[in-house]
């Protein structure tokens, strides 16, 4: 059990999606960093999708109600549990009473905005169409389906039994699998749809300048500034389902990446789709930054799905090995 | 270490240009100062009142100075640590375990280098406790 004792807008409990929904019109919600929360989760020894609360507005300060482990994960926030500076990517035993307290995120080697805290047994909230992920805009999901506030108290699931043994951590796979062009962050794409639709100089630019994102950008999607994207002739057409990573032009020219709390339509023109391998990068690039498009195909995305899946298992594996070999002593 | 070594050390390091080199065991200290204004110092003197303490490394891996994220030195020579303080990293693909001070005290010499693979036990880094 854990008290919320300050915290700024917007942070929310989710796993790692509500897939499987959009036939109902139900978004997919989930964690922004899939990668940060499945790691905190494999600190703790728990299922990959086990619920944590995402934090994007800081200072955070939580109240350990009882005894437990916890994993931070996600932008490096100077945690500090009590007066103890803790190391970013970190599991950690914390007793009844102390504070966790997240500071604002340094962009120090890897320019993250959103953390994420797990703790062992996962948060238990009610599962609603098989996920934990709060639902802001259906207002179900996580905690009554809203945000969280000062005075929310969270529990947690049973103990996986394993987590006794902590104060260790993971190199984020940011550091791991860098993706950069020109010096700034980069995520996969690919050819959606319309891509065809727009000119040669639109394609061109589209791959080869940098986006900067606006402050018009949350969980929803993420709106894009650079070069105006231009059709070759205008477009119209009807609503059609789309999927968080489907970038949108609207009639300005600037365009719309959809993210995890994404409508599951839309009628925009699709210029393309960031793979879902590559959300996570783009789920942490901060406001204001700067990011790049990289032209990709099926079987790289693929790949790269693998990729993250093993980097995953082999941090499992790891983790599992130094477990067995302190609890040994 | 037997002395006659001092001047084959000294070589060594005015060759390789560095001007200052320090040692620290648990019962020793030699301080070589080539560079100084008397043309060069030699000191070998029992380390401190309190002896030093070697922290080692408690499995093995890739010893990590900084943490991944940061540019910044955990630990670096010279600083004050609290007892259980993480002083480096032992990094194994992508998981980190830490090095921890046993004591409050201060770290006098880190022995390993950054990103050095070493084995268990390999000595990483001199430390004076705090008198208790």
């Amino acid at each position: 059990m854990i008290e919320i004792i300050s915290i700024g807008a917007l942070a929310t409990v989710q796993d790692l999606g509500r897939t499987g929904a959009l036939k109902w019109g139900v978004g997919t919600a989930g964690a922004m960093d899939a990668m940060a929360l499945a790691s905190g989760n494999i600190l703790l020894g728990n299922d990959v999708n086990a619920a944590g609360i995402e934090i994007q507005v800081f200072p955070f300060q939580a109240r350990l109600v009882e005894d437990c482990t916890f994993a931070i994960t996600g932008a490096d926030c100077e945690a500090r549990l009590d007066s103890l500076p803790l190391p970013p990517w970190w599991v950690c035993q914390a007793e009844a009473g102390q504070t966790l307290e997240l500071g604002l995120p340094r962009h120090g080697l890897w320019p993250a905005c959103r953390a994420y805290m797990c703790l062992d047994g996962g948060i238990e909230v009610p599962a609603v169409l098989g996920s934990r992920s709060t639902q802001l805009r259906g207002a179900f999901g996580g905690l009554d389906g809203r945000t969280l506030q000062n005075g929310d108290r969270l529990g947690t699931g049973a103990t996986n039994g394993v987590a006794g043994v902590a104060g260790f951590g993971l190199v984020p796979p940011a550091l791991e699998m860098p993706l950069v062009v020109d010096g700034l962050p980069a995520v996969r794409v690919l050819p959606a749809a319309e891509y065809a639709c727009y000119t040669p100089e639109a394609q061109a630019a589209f791959w080869g300048q940098a986006w900067r994102i606006t402050p018009q950008s949350n969980r929803y999607g993420y709106r894009l500034e650079g070069p105006r994207l231009d059709p070759i002739a205008p477009m119209e057409l009807r609503s059609h389902g789309i999927v968080p990573g489907v970038i949108q032009v609207p009639p300005d020219g600037q365009p719309i990446v959809q993210m995890r709390d994404a409508q599951p339509s839309g009628g925009y023109p699709k210029i393309g789709t960031v793979i879902e391998a590559d959300l996570w990068r783009l789920g942490q690039a901060p406001i204001g930054s700067r990011i790049r498009f990289v032209e990709t195909n099926w079987d790289e995305a693929v790949a790269a799905f693998e990729q993250n899946e093993s980097w995953l298992a082999e941090a499992r594996r790891l983790v599992a090995l130094h477990r067995m070999r302190v609890g040994s002593r | 270490m037997p002395f006659d070594h001092i001047a084959e050390l000294s070589a060594w390091l005015r060759e390789a240009g560095i001007d200052e080199f320090e040692l620290i065991g648990p019962s020793m200290r030699l301080r070589l100062d080539i560079g100084s204004d008397q043309g060069g110092v030699a000191e070998i003197g029992r380390a401190a009142e309190q002896p030093a303490e070697i922290i080692a490394a408690p499995t093995f891996g890739v010893f990590l100075h900084r943490h991944p994220m940061s540019n910044a030195p955990l630990a670096p020579e010279g600083s004050q640590v609290q007892a259980g303080q993480v002083v480096g990293l032992l990094r194994i693909g992508p998981l980190l375990v830490p090095v921890t001070s046993p004591k409050e005290g201060v770290i006098t010499v880190i022995l390993a280098a950054h990103e050095a693979t070493v084995g268990y036990g390999s000595e990483l880094i001199a430390f004076q406790p705090h008198e208790s």
